[in-house]
Formats: C-alpha cells, sequence, structure tokens
C-alpha cells in the first residue's frame, strides 16, 4: 500500500492520523485501572448470526475508516495509523466492557463482540464520544438486519455503507471552534471521591436499572428540569448522603466538595459531523461545608447552575484552554516519554481528582420502525477510574431508560441510594446485574 | 417478577438476591456494606514510577550535597560544576533507559544527544585547547560506523507480523478461518 502522509480532510488515502483533542489525554493515563472504554451494546429479539455479523462489519468497516487504526508511539505524539484488517468479531465475555490494550502493538481500537442475541461494540475513548459510538452501532445493527434479508430504509442515525465517508467527519472540530486568547474555565478544587479501594486491576461490576420513560418524564416535568439535571441532581444527593453518613461515623474529610462530571454533546451548539471526540463538561458541584442538602433545593441548585454552564460561550472557555494547551510551543516540542509524565501527572491532579462521579446521558435513541421491530434494547457502560470508582451511564430506546452503574468497588451502597430514591417517588425500576 | 422487600426494586427472576441491599428474595436481612480491601497489585507501571522517584531524588540529593559543600569553601560555585553536570548525565541516562527501553532506536538517539550534550558541557567548562570538535566528533562518526556494520551483519530475529489481526485476534478467543474454527456454522444462544 502507498503511504500517503496527509492529514488533509477527506483525502481517500489515509495512512495516519492525529488524536482529536480530547484523544490526546488517555494513551498517557489508560490503565488497567482507567480503561477509557466505553460499551455499547444492543438486544436482538432473535439470536446473532455470526457468520452474518462479521459480514456486516466488513461492509460497514470501510465507511469508517478513521475507526480501522491503532495506536502508535511517534517522538513528540501518539497518531492512529490505518489498520489493514478488519475486526474480527470476538465471543462476549461475561466483562462489562473489553481491555482494550491501546498501547500494545496493532490491536484495534474497538472490538465488536456477539454472544446470545447480544451485540456489543467496545471504543476506546481515543477513536470517539459516545454520539460517534452510537452512529456506528446503529449502522452495524443496520447492515446486519439488511444482510438478515430485512428492508431497511435509510435515517438520520445510521450512516449507509456505499456513501463516502465526508470529510467533515474526520475533523478535530475542537480545533475548529478555537478561539485563540480566550479566557479558560476558572480553578476547581479537589473534590470528594466514595470510599472503598478497586477490588482488582481490571474487574468491574455493574448494575442496570431500567425504568419507564413516561414514568420518569412525569416526575422531571413536575419538577420543571430536564431528565439529565434530575438524575445529576440525584447523583449529587446520593454522594451526599454516603458524605454525610461517614461524617456522622466520625470520619473527617479533608475535601468537602461534591462535584459531577456531566459530558455535554458539544455538536448541539457547535456544528459539525464529526465522528471523533467532541464532547466537554458541565461541572454541577455542592460545598458540604455549608450544611446538608435536602433533594429539592439540591434539584434547583444543580438546574441553574448546568444552564449557567450549558452555552456555547461557557463551553468554549473550556476548548480554549484545552487546544491552547495542545499549541504551546513547550508542550508540543516535548519529547512523548516526558509528555507522558506529565499528561500523566496533569490528569491525575486536575482531571480525576476534581471530580467525584461522572454521569451521561446519551439521550433517546431513535431507530427505523422497521429496526425497531427486531432491537429490544439498547445499553451503554463506561468503565470507571480509579479515582470515581463509579460511573453512572444512561441511554433512553422506545419507553425504557437503562441506567447503568460500573463500579470498581465492592459497595453498591451509591446505586442503593439512587433507585431506592427513584422507587421512594413512585417510579418503578427493575434491577439487572453482571 | 421477585420485587426486594427493602429497595422496593423488581429483580431479574434468575438472581437469588437483591444486586442493590444483598438480602435473599425470599427474605433475610441485607447484608452490611463490604468494601474489598485487597492490596493493590503492584503494577510494573508502578515500580518504574517509584524507581524513577528515588534516583531523581538521590540525583537532587547528591546535587545539593555538593553544591552546598562548594559555596560553604568559596562562596561561588566552581569545581561543582563538574560532579553537578555529572549527575544531571547520570540522571538522565537512567531516566531515558527507564522509559524508552523497550523503543530501542528512540533509546539509542536520546542516549546520543544527551552523551554528546555532556561532552559538550565538559568541553565548555574544561579551560583548555577545545576537544569536543576534533576529539568527540570523530570518535561519534567511528562507533557510528561499526554500529552499522554490526547492525548489517547480525543475524536477522524473524518475528510475527504486528499487522496480522487474526493471529492476534486467535489469541482472544475470536473466529479466525486459519484456527479451523468456523464462524459459518455458530449460532449465539
Amino acid at each position: 500500500m502507498t503511504k500517503i502522509h496527509s492529514r488533509d480532510a477527506g483525502n481517500p488515502a489515509y495512512d495516519w492520523y492525529t488524536l482529536d483533542n480530547a484523544a490526546k489525554i488517555y494513551p498517557s493515563t489508560a490503565s488497567e485501572h482507567s480503561p477509557a472504554v466505553f460499551r455499547l451494546f444492543v438486544t436482538l429479539k432473535e439470536p446473532v448470526k455470526s457468520w452474518i455479523l462479521q459480514q456486516a462489519i466488513e461492509a460497514v468497516m470501510p465507511r469508517f475508516p478513521y475507526f480501522q487504526v491503532y495506536l502508535r508511539r511517534g517522538w513528540f505524539w501518539y497518531y492512529l495509523q490505518r489498520h489493514h484488517h478488519i475486526p474480527r468479531i470476538r465471543p462476549l465475555e461475561p466483562t462489562p466492557v473489553s481491555r482494550i490494550p491501546v498501547r500494545a502493538g496493532s490491536s484495534h481500537l474497538l472490538h465488536v463482540s456477539a454472544g446470545r442475541n447480544i451485540i456489543a461494540v467496545d471504543f476506546s475513548h481515543i477513536l470517539t464520544d459516545g454520539n460517534g459510538g452510537i452512529r456506528f452501532l446503529i449502522s452495524l445493527i443496520a447492515e446486519y438486519l439488511r444482510l438478515c434479508g430485512m428492508p431497511i430504509g435509510s435515517h438520520e442515525n445510521f450512516l449507509h455503507p456505499q456513501d463516502p465517508p465526508h470529510p467533515e467527519e474526520y475533523e478535530d472540530a475542537y480545533k475548529r471552534y478555537f478561539i485563540k486568547g480566550a479566557p479558560g474555565p476558572g480553578h476547581y478544587s479537589p473534590a470528594y471521591h466514595i470510599p472503598g479501594r478497586p477490588a482488582q486491576a481490571g474487574r468491574f461490576r455493574t448494575i442496570t436499572g431500567r425504568i419507564s420513560v413516561d414514568q420518569m418524564l412525569d416526575r422531571t416535568r413536575k419538577e420543571g428540569v430536564t431528565l439529565t439535571e434530575y438524575l445529576a441532581a440525584l447523583m449529587i444527593y446520593c454522594l451526599a448522603r454516603i458524605y454525610q453518613e461517614e461524617v456522622d461515623q466520625g470520619k473527617k474529610h479533608r475535601r468537602s466538595i461534591i462535584r459531577l462530571e456531566v459530558p455535554v454533546n458539544l455538536r448541539s451548539f457547535y456544528p459539525s459531523g464529526t465522528m471523533r471526540n467532541f464532547s466537554l463538561y458541565v461541572s454541577p458541584e455542592i460545598d458540604m461545608k455549608l450544611g446538608p442538602y435536602d433533594f429539592e433545593e439540591l434539584l434547583k441548585h444543580v438546574h441553574h447552575s448546568m444552564r449557567i454552564q450549558i452555552n456555547r460561550k461557557e463551553l468554549s472557555r473550556q476548548i480554549s484552554r484545552n487546544v491552547g494547551a495542545e499549541f504551546n510551543p513547550l508542550i508540543r516540542f516535548l519529547p512523548l516519554f516526558i509528555k507522558d509524565r506529565f499528561v500523566n501527572w496533569i490528569h491525575s491532579r486536575m482531571g480525576e481528582r476534581l471530580y467525584s462521579g461522572v454521569l451521561s446521558n446519551l439521550g433517546k435513541i431513535s431507530l427505523p420502525a422497521e429496526m425497531e421491530s427486531s432491537v429490544q434494547s439498547i445499553h451503554v457502560v463506561l468503565s470507571p477510574n480509579r479515582m470515581m470508582k463509579t460511573s453512572c451511564t444512561v441511554i433512553g430506546y422506545q419507553n425504557d431508560i437503562h441506567i447503568n452503574f460500573c463500579s470498581l468497588v465492592e459497595s453498591r451502597n451509591l446505586e442503593r441510594l439512587f433507585f431506592t430514591h427513584l422507587v421512594e417517588y413512585g417510579i418503578s425500576v427493575h434491577i439487572k446485574e453482571s | 417478577m421477585p420485587v426486594c422487600k427493602h429497595c422496593g426494586v423488581e429483580i431479574e427472576e434468575d438472581l437469588p438476591c437483591c444486586p442493590l441491599c444483598r438480602s435473599s428474595i425470599h427474605g433475610g436481612d441485607p447484608v452490611g456494606e463490604q468494601n474489598i480491601r485487597t492490596p493493590l497489585p503492584e503494577t510494573a507501571a508502578h515500580q518504574k514510577s517509584w524507581f524513577w522517584g528515588l534516583i531523581t531524588l538521590l540525583g537532587l540529593g547528591g546535587g545539593a550535597i555538593v553544591s552546598a559543600v562548594d559555596l560553604a569553601y568559596g562562596m561561588s560555585i566552581t569545581w561543582s560544576r563538574y560532579p553537578l553536570i555529572s549527575i544531571a548525565y547520570l540522571w538522565l541516562t537512567v531516566s531515558l533507559f527507564i522509559y524508552l527501553r523497550k523503543h530501542i532506536y528512540s533509546l539509542l538517539l536520546f542516549e546520543t544527544i544527551n552523551l554528546g550534550l555532556y561532552l559538550w558541557i565538559l568541553n565548555s567548562l574544561t579551560p583548555i585547547t577545545p576537544w569536543f570538535f576534533s576529539l568527540v566528533i570523530p570518535l561519534y562518526i567511528l562507533v557510528s560506523v561499526f554500529y552499522r556494520f554490526d547492525a548489517v551483519h547480525r543475524p536477522q530475529i524473524q518475528t510475527g507480523d504486528y499487522g496480522d489481526c487474526g493471529d492476534r485476534d486467535d489469541q482472544h478467543g475470536a473466529f479466525s478461518p486459519a484456527s479451523g474454527n468456523d464462524p459459518q456454522q455458530v449460532y449465539f444462544r
């Protein structure tokens, strides 16, 4: 194959790509405890036919050339090298997310697994965010069902394998919307973290709660908040209760801030068709030194705090800080082995340490009617990290909302408080564990 | 659908106890919170980081002692520049080895630059006829020629193609025609 070292968007002979701005941190910081991997999976109504699924992958992958890559070390930066092979499906293992060894040789950065009636795709965050991942998954399922003989029309949520990739799909959209000289966000102090040490490297457990969209939206409408605001407030409330329980037991905390990381899809604010990472965070928080909060009070606080933070100008502060750091000549020309250490240090001091937890809502996924008759449910699992220990992900499909907690620690206190609170407010919760 | 008496949530029928409170579906009290206190495995990365920290501490300590002695003796930094430069060189050599030992070409390149820089600084500090360009550079070229000669004539070790995904995937138990595991006959159930 002729090597064309060009990163110009739309060049069909791409051989290597730079990492997008958000992805740059993951190769240096990924570990067994914090693998930065998320899984999207669908449960079909019929058992999966593995040979058809493999054909579907082979048909779909060329449509997503930016996902058919592996990670390589340069002298100054990591980069993504085009992989010559299509990933092969793996049997579904009983772990919530696959281990994707990002720094080991030529391993693909996405894994496709299947078992019984489940099709799962694990993505390293180096490749994409939830939005890019869900479009890939739905495109794969659509092609699989098409190969099974089902007529599938076109839909905004998936990309047709015969269409060429649009140049915008490759872009690092953070750079497009970077405003030089714009002020960065304020500084945060370290946050409280739930107790418990990670049980075992690379071992996670998950608890998934299924609730009704109608019941949940009735509740949020009564409160005048969005679903994300409600669930974020609830998670902070549960963390606050754990904090208070520890205080009541005589434990003294150095850190009294409970701050949540809530990812925001930037495509809603900055038009871009990118399939790579393009999301940032808002950070609702409370300070427990001000005294205990009741839920209604906390809900109002989180609602207003998120409304203030979720707008184009406020989000551009983070773009300015992150992309500005990438353009800093001192950082650019630092050799990678030193940069690795530096990024690791920055990430532990200014990333994980500042947040008590993460709650990611991928929103409601809609499929064409002919697909809905074959797809029973859609789920998302986000690997937790060493500091926050537990991650919470939310996804809606048809009349169900699946809330998944993926945790490194054995304690289920957070999940128990979260779901029993919903039950107290009259919302039926169906629990499943894996 | 069974409902947990303590939490009020519905539970999958095949689960023996509530995943949230660990109480039995057929009655019984919740199991107390059990945080696993298993010590974290000491990974290679941790050991590497710990060793690098120790080397850095030793280097800084040694540098501080040497500088302090020199300052105490003559109120200026004179002879201590040589041990200071040597400590910095050794620290960088060990650091490069720790972090680049799996990347042999990068290690060789940076070690070469490191040594060259060290000798050049030594030469600059020495108040005699410059010897860097007349002695060090020719020696460098000579060593490079020998190294190239050695590398060309050394028997090559055959390694597997990293790009061959099929073989690698076999190790993880994925399907591959080469493994005789024909996916066309398999239904997942």
